[in-house]
């Protein structure tokens, strides 16, 4: 399956949908609603937050759709919609006062949003990889997803969450040396060089 | 300090795993109830808006209703003195006493109103702050001219007009602070 930034739809498709054909949505649904859904899973994690959100994004889709202009592929568009969402839920103050609640959990332990068997499409191969992503914190995951697999810059990651760029870099540092230490637990990573 | 960036093959093979997820999962809902969700929540979307678009009229309506009724009202000193120079009125033709006592009545049971109220709203609007204020300084006026006057022994017309007046601008002030619970509830 194509990342969603890759899918595309034809223009004549979108044109019907934005006449309000119901079949030409319903089949933009179709081919978008999968990679968006697991697009926002991996920002903000599972459960009924992912869900909501991703409900909310594919309506700002539908209701926007009209003032989309074909200069990028839907699902580029698409994804611009579904990030601006998550991030937007992720700096605020209610899920800011959840984090909080959710302190009793150690650090390292799974996130209490990211259940393993609910994540797209978990297989043997791929269930390591998504213990270890499920092993940072929220913000950290976001950055590291955003840069690593959407192709965020460090700028754009700064911007998005109302920070500078270093905000993401520091981020990213750390979750990469959280991450290494994950597939490599023989090697003691090397955080900082000591003066 | 500084981060270690020597790792750089061990953090583009996790660049690599990860972009190596699957990149779709099965949207939680279908199609259908993806769309039976969207109506519901435009439908009430349109009717909270039609909903605060009434209560706000509402609001308008008595708040305009308020200071229009309490812009026409004479000022406490203009009664003053136009009861200074007008005829005393004959004891007989005076208010009966049952008329008085239905004024202070009235006046009494929007102040009680009026008491059981916070001391300041729960959402502050300036517009009618500005008109309480102005409501509430004449009442005290008003109070402070009626104390004088009674303890001075008069119980006279200027009394009675006095306490006319203030019954007036109790239930002035009564309707802004209603039509400021009212906004306050606005959701």
């Amino acid at each position: 399956m194509a990342k969603l930034v890759q899918i595309g739809v034809g223009t004549d498709l979108v044109a019907q949908a934005c006449r309000g054909d119901q079949h030409a949505q319903s089949a933009i649904y179709a081919t978008v609603a999968p990679a968006t859904f697991a697009l926002v899973q991996r920002l903000v994690g599972s459960g009924a937050y992912a869900e909501d959100l991703f409900q909310d994004t594919m309506m700002t889709f539908y209701e926007r759709l009209s003032s989309y202009r074909a200069e990028a592929p839907l699902g580029a568009w698409l994804r611009q919609i579904a990030v601006s969402k998550c991030l937007m839920y992720l700096r605020s103050p209610w899920h800011r006062a959840r984090l909080q609640l959710d302190a009793g959990w150690q650090e390292g332990s799974l996130h209490a949003d990211f259940n393993l068997s609910s994540q797209p499409a978990a297989t043997a191969e791929s269930l390591d990889v998504e213990r270890a992503l499920a092993s940072l914190s929220v913000t950290a995951r976001a950055v590291v997803w955003l840069f690593e697999v959407e192709g965020y810059s460090h700028d754009e990651i700064g911007r998005a969450f109302g920070r500078t760029a270093s905000f993401s870099k520091s981020q990213l540092a750390r979750a990469h040396r959280r991450l290494r230490a994950w597939f490599e637990p023989s090697v003691e990573p090397p955080a900082c060089t000591s003066i | 300090m500084h981060f270690d960036l020597g790792g750089s093959a061990g953090v583009s093979g996790i660049g690599q795993k990860l972009r190596e997820l699957p990149s779709a999962s099965a949207a939680p809902i279908r199609w259908d109830e993806f769309k039976r969700r969207q109506l519901l929540r435009r439908s009430r979307a349109r009717s909270a808006q039609r909903r605060r678009i009434k209560l706000a009229a509402a609001v308008a309506t008595v708040m305009v209703g308020a200071i229009g009724s309490w812009s026409r009202l004479p000022s406490p000193k203009t009664i003053l003195a136009e009861r200074a120079t007008a005829p005393v009125m004959p004891t007989e033709l005076r208010l009966a006493p049952v008329a008085w006592d239905e004024a202070a009545a009235r006046s009494a049971a929007s102040e009680r109103w009026l008491a059981a109220l916070p001391e300041e709203p729960v959402i502050v609007r300036v517009g009618t702050r500005a008109a309480v204020t102005n409501l509430e300084d004449r009442i005290a006026w008003v109070d402070d001219t009626l104390t004088s006057i009674r303890a001075e022994g008069g119980e006279g017309a200027r009394a009675f007009a006095l306490q006319h007046e203030r019954d007036r601008l109790i239930n002035s002030l009564a309707q802004v602070r209603y039509a400021e619970t009212l906004a306050a509830d606005l959701p």
